[in-house]
């Protein structure tokens, strides 16, 4: 963070407003304007096959009596949560090897992982989709080398499938700002632990890790609204089973024409997405007080860490 | 070596395998000569290349995806450069909620804001095309050019900007001949990652699409009906296109260090 800013004069005032304006209206127009459309309607009631203006709570009563939704977003968030840590158990252990054991090279390891953020979302779960069927990569490798007789079939088109796909794509996305905290720990900080007799466990568990906590819990959080919000991989690699809640929200908007249910649906994940993001922030300022705090705000590190 | 550290070197080299198998798999078997990708591979062979080049819907689904991604990236960067530099620079009260609200696009699950801009275009009825996908593209890369920027101007060394002021330059001249050169490899990188996105995007543009699809859509549902080699050949010209934009990018961004 940079300390100095300069002070505003009356002209300065302008040519601010001049330059952060269009975005500005831009963003109010697309995304705050839509929000609210969604807000609204989530209150509308539908006839005829029509949205009718209107203000009722049918739709949230709906979403509150009837299993499937509760039951869907209780799972959204059951996978979402399985990722997160999931992500985070593979990727604390890779921005460690890179931040402090290796010595050449750094640069390179940490190309590769930016690297991997420009293979697309899709790529990665189409990849998975052929290496996970019953006819797929997987069992037909397995089936060769005389491990299995008959292909696995729990593999594709299942809740594991999607919780996989997740995992894969949310890694890069929490490594680079757990990266980027492990980075800035001071080298001297270890050997200061060491030398007062802790293990490397010891020092790993008090020095690092609470050093490099905004770092892990913005990359936590993201993977967490990233994959509680998704709704491809549920399409390519889920399956009937692996439905998650984005899937249902978006069914209401096609052939079953029930937009204000759908509404409250993405207002309610709206909510939980508000939540979560700042759910960091609050948490680390509460954990540890006086550790460094994320420069970028809580879970938008990760994209904004990379390159 | 100790044993835990020799742990730590397994658990990190795997997850690494992790990350890039899956591309690698596909790229192989885009070779592959059967329909079916299985292992062992009976054989290999371009035909599945030679089908890209002979499938024209896919080709017109790249043009729209061209003209989408050209035209989001533009309005991305003259709205989101000014922004980011507004927001490097100047202090002023509601800052902070600014920069969140600039970068909710990016931040919030792809299908909430696909169904909200659904429906804000089904209210003022406005048809679905590629304008409206258009218009939700530069929604994203507006964000991913912000925090894209913000990330680089954070690096960039003010004093030289001081340097130039103190030998006489204006404002514009420190503009136009310190800033604006050094500031071209943030934007480049802005602009590599901002086209990525786009050549991607199927979250939201999968609510506002009319008639006319992009290349992620085709492939989208190409990949939902049933899954063959000629996806992975698509994907691995994808894949092929990225990686060398990636390497531009890092090229140019190493210039610009060793340049300091």
């Amino acid at each position: 963070m940079r300390e100095v800013y300069v002070t505003l004069r009356a002209s300065r005032r302008l040519q601010v407003a001049a330059m952060l304006g269009p975005g500005t209206i831009w963003i109010l127009v697309c995304v705050v304007l839509p929000g609210l459309v969604v807000l609204a309607m989530s209150f509308w009631r539908v006839e005829n096959y029509r949205v009718i203006p209107d203000f009722n709570l049918d739709a949230y009563t709906r979403i509150l009596t009837r299993p499937v939704y509760l039951d869907t977003m209780r799972k959204s968030l059951g996978i979402a949560a399985v990722v997160a840590m999931l992500t985070l158990l593979l990727a604390i252990p890779l921005a460690y090897v890179i931040a402090f054991k290796v010595r050449r090279n750094r640069a390179l390891w940490y190309g590769l992982i930016v690297m991997s953020l420009w293979v697309g979302y899709l790529l990665r779960a189409y990849a998975w989709r052929i290496i996970l069927g019953s006819n797929g990569i997987l069992n037909g490798f397995l089936i060769d080398i005389g491990v299995i007789r008959e292909p696995l079939t729990f593999l594709l088109f299942s809740p594991f499938a999607v919780v996989l796909t997740l995992t894969h794509l949310c890694l890069p996305f929490a490594l680079i700002p757990i990266f980027g905290a492990m980075e800035q720990i001071p080298r001297t900080l270890g050997e200061a632990a060491s030398d007062l007799g802790a293990g490397p466990l010891r020092s790993f568990l008090h020095v690092t890790l609470p050093m490099a906590a905004h770092g892990i819990l913005a990359g936590g959080s993201f993977a967490f609204i990233l994959s509680f919000g998704d709704f491809l991989a549920p399409v390519l690699v889920g399956g009937p089973d692996g439905v998650m809640i984005s899937n249902i929200a978006a069914g209401q908007f096609g052939a079953a024409l029930q937009w204000p249910l759908g509404s409250a649906i993405a207002t309610i994940m709206f909510v939980i997405v508000i939540g979560v993001l700042a759910a960091p922030s609050l948490l680390s300022r509460w954990l540890w007080r006086g550790a460094p705090r994320s420069a970028a705000g809580g879970a938008v590190a990760p994209l904004a860490e990379a390159k | 070596m100790r044993a835990s550290s020799a742990a730590v070197w397994a658990l990190g080299l795997a997850t690494l395998l992790f990350i890039y198998a899956p591309i690698t798999l596909v790229i192989i078997y885009s070779f592959t000569a059967d329909q079916t990708m299985t292992y062992p591979v009976k054989g290999w062979s371009v035909s599945w290349y030679e089908a890209v080049l002979a499938n024209e819907p896919l080709h017109e689904s790249f043009r729209n995806s061209v003209i989408v991604a050209s035209i989001s990236i533009s309005v991305a960067l003259l709205l989101g450069i000014p922004a980011a530099l507004a927001l490097d620079r100047f202090d002023f009260p509601g800052k902070g909620l600014l920069e969140r609200l600039l970068v909710l696009p990016f931040v919030l699950p792809g299908m909430v804001l696909g169904v909200a801009m659904l429906a804000l275009f089904n209210l003022a009825g406005i048809k679905l095309s590629l304008i409206t996908v258009i218009v939700v593209h530069s929604t994203l890369l507006l964000s991913v050019v912000i925090l894209q920027m913000g990330v680089g101007l954070k690096r960039w060394d003010r004093r030289l900007e001081q340097a130039a002021s103190d030998l006489g330059a204006n404002e514009w001249q420190v503009f136009w001949h310190v800033l604006l050169p050094n500031l071209r490899s943030v934007v480049i990188g802005a602009v590599l990652l901002g086209l990525t996105f786009s050549l991607d995007e199927v979250t939201r543009t999968f609510f506002v699409t009319g008639v006319d699809n992009t290349l992620p859509m085709h492939i989208f549902s190409m990949a939902r009906q049933r899954i063959s080699p000629e996806i992975n050949a698509v994907a691995s010209l994808l894949f092929g296109t990225s990686l060398l934009a990636f390497l531009i990018a890092t090229r140019v961004g190493r210039h610009r260090v060793a340049e300091r």
